[in-house]
């Protein structure tokens, strides 16, 4: 993607941060006239960059917490994961896009970002709920080579470097609710849904989709979540700022991705049954029209959960866990 | 039982023709079949891959190797059926998982008997620990059977479907 005149201004203007920087200078720099700078800063100064113009010099002051490629770029340190960057304003699904940006070529590492999500993708066709600038949505695509087995583990690795990434930033203690949800007190905050596209021997893509609930108040919740979901912000009683939690999430997540495809699941396992708020439990699962029901009491090195149920042990692999209050 | 050992079992039966193998060792008892659409008696509903009745063995010497395997029970293959399969073309599950005939519950099903697809076609879902799979049909064709249930439990490399080729 080529770079718009406002991003290549914003890059010259943070050359030197807090500094002023000469009209004349910045005419030569980024190759174009006094007026086309002056209506890129216009666009800047909507989209939330404070900047202190005089007749001479420009000085940017502030930038806002907005999910564009230019602010999730400056200050990353990953070496692969969002080296490309999809930003956009609204989307259906990050997840969607990245499904068609990933059959289209796009390459490892690629990121799929939305400020709004108008039909987020839960678990067989369930929302999540993404209201404009108050999440973080996002679609990480992936092009493994491991085996289409190996992949399953992905979204409980995923889970825990969420969890840890945003106990880094917090100080919140998050708890792991097998297989894909992230909990705060039993409140949901973050959900994951990874889809893959693969034959038997060969991974496609790999795509894997983060939804957090960040500066989301009370009032942003309908009636039916709140008693059931949170935000960060509501956890901590403090604004959060998006675009560092998300650069802490990335390098966390490349470091994690790289330990899972040389040893899979297992480097993560004794944490991610640390942070498990089904083991121990008296749970039921649900299977389609089917439930099994027994303590949780195990995860498997392929993730799984093990339940121990009165006629034996079982090995879960997927369906709706519920803790029964007994 | 361990795992290698019973994924040796689970290969045996695949590269035979036996439709089911019980076999039972040091108080644990394990029940392969290959065929789940057809669920005999016996069969499991619920949703477990491997199923335990009887508390991990003792310690003590190592399971015997399969081959010398003592009590397995195996049932001869029902010469089968009516139909001769070889003209189909299967359409196996890539992974452990569940199988989802619909995107979603309340959803049409992605292909239903007897109908046309083409090549590439998303003719199912199969979902692992929140891995949504999106399985395709390799071809074209008619689908002239559908081996699972939704929301039934299936094995990597469980047949699914059977295609019949234009």
């Amino acid at each position: 993607m080529s770079e718009s005149l406002s991003d290549q201004l914003l890059a010259q203007l943070r050359l030197q941060p807090q500094q002023s920087m000469a009209i004349e200078t910045l005419i030569v720099t980024v190759n174009a006239e006094r007026r086309q700078i002056l209506n890129a800063v216009t666009e800047l100064t909507a989209l939330g960059y404070t900047l202190q113009i005089t007749e001479t010099s420009i000085r940017l002051l502030s930038s806002p917490d907005c999910l564009t490629a230019t602010e999730i770029k400056h200050k990353l340190t990953t070496e692969f994961i969002g080296t490309e960057i999809h930003a956009y304003q609204t989307l259906q699904s990050t997840n969607q896009t990245a499904l068609q940006l990933a059959s289209q070529g796009a390459r490892n590492g690629t990121i799929v970002v939305a400020e709004q999500q108008t039909a987020g993708r839960g678990r067989l066709g369930r929302s999540w709920l993404s209201p404009s600038g108050l999440g973080i949505y996002i679609t990480i695509i992936l092009k493994p080579q491991f085996k289409t087995e190996q992949a399953s583990g992905i979204t409980l690795m995923t889970g825990l470097i969420v969890a840890t990434t945003i106990e880094e930033q917090t100080g919140l203690p998050l708890a792991i609710k097998w297989p894909n949800d992230l909990l705060i007190n039993g409140h949901k905050v973050c959900g994951i849904l990874s889809e893959i596209s693969a034959d038997r021997e060969k991974i496609e893509h790999l795509v894997v989709g983060i939804g957090i609930n960040i500066n989301q108040s009370v009032a942003d919740f309908p009636d039916d979540l709140r008693t059931t979901a949170t935000s960060l912000q509501i956890a901590t009683g403090r604004y959060i700022n998006r675009v560092q939690l998300l650069q802490k999430l990335l390098l966390n997540f490349e470091k994690g991705y790289l330990l899972f495809m040389q040893s899979g699941l297992s480097p993560f396992l004794d944490q991610i049954k640390t942070k498990s708020s089904l083991i121990g439990q008296h749970i039921q699962i649900g299977y389609g029209e089917k439930s099994i029901e027994g303590i949780a009491t195990d995860i498997s090195t392929s993730g799984s959960l093990i339940v121990t149920t009165q006629s034996g042990q079982a090995t879960v692999s997927g369906g709706e866990a519920t803790i029964l209050r007994d | 039982m361990n795992e290698k050992y019973i994924q040796k079992l689970i290969q045996l039966v695949e590269d035979s023709d036996i439709e089911s193998l019980e076999v039972s060792s040091w108080g644990s008892k394990i029940r392969i079949d290959r065929n789940r659409s057809g669920k005999g008696a016996g069969s499991l509903a619920e949703p477990n891959v491997i199923h335990h009745v009887a508390p991990p063995p003792p310690p003590g010497p190592p399971p015997p190797p399969p081959a010398g395997a003592q009590s397995a029970e195996t049932y001869p293959a029902k010469a089968d059926s009516t139909e001769d399969d070889s003209r189909f073309v299967p359409i196996k599950s890539p992974m452990v998982g569940t199988f989802y005939a619909a995107p979603a519950p309340d959803a049409d099903q992605y292909v239903s008997l007897n109908q046309k697809i083409s090549a590439g076609q998303v003719v199912c879902i199969v979902e692992a620990m929140k891995l949504m799979n999106e399985i395709e049909s390799e071809v074209s064709g008619r689908v002239a059977k559908i081996l699972v249930q939704n929301a039934e439990p299936v094995e990597f490399g469980t047949t699914l479907f059977l295609i019949e080729p234009d």
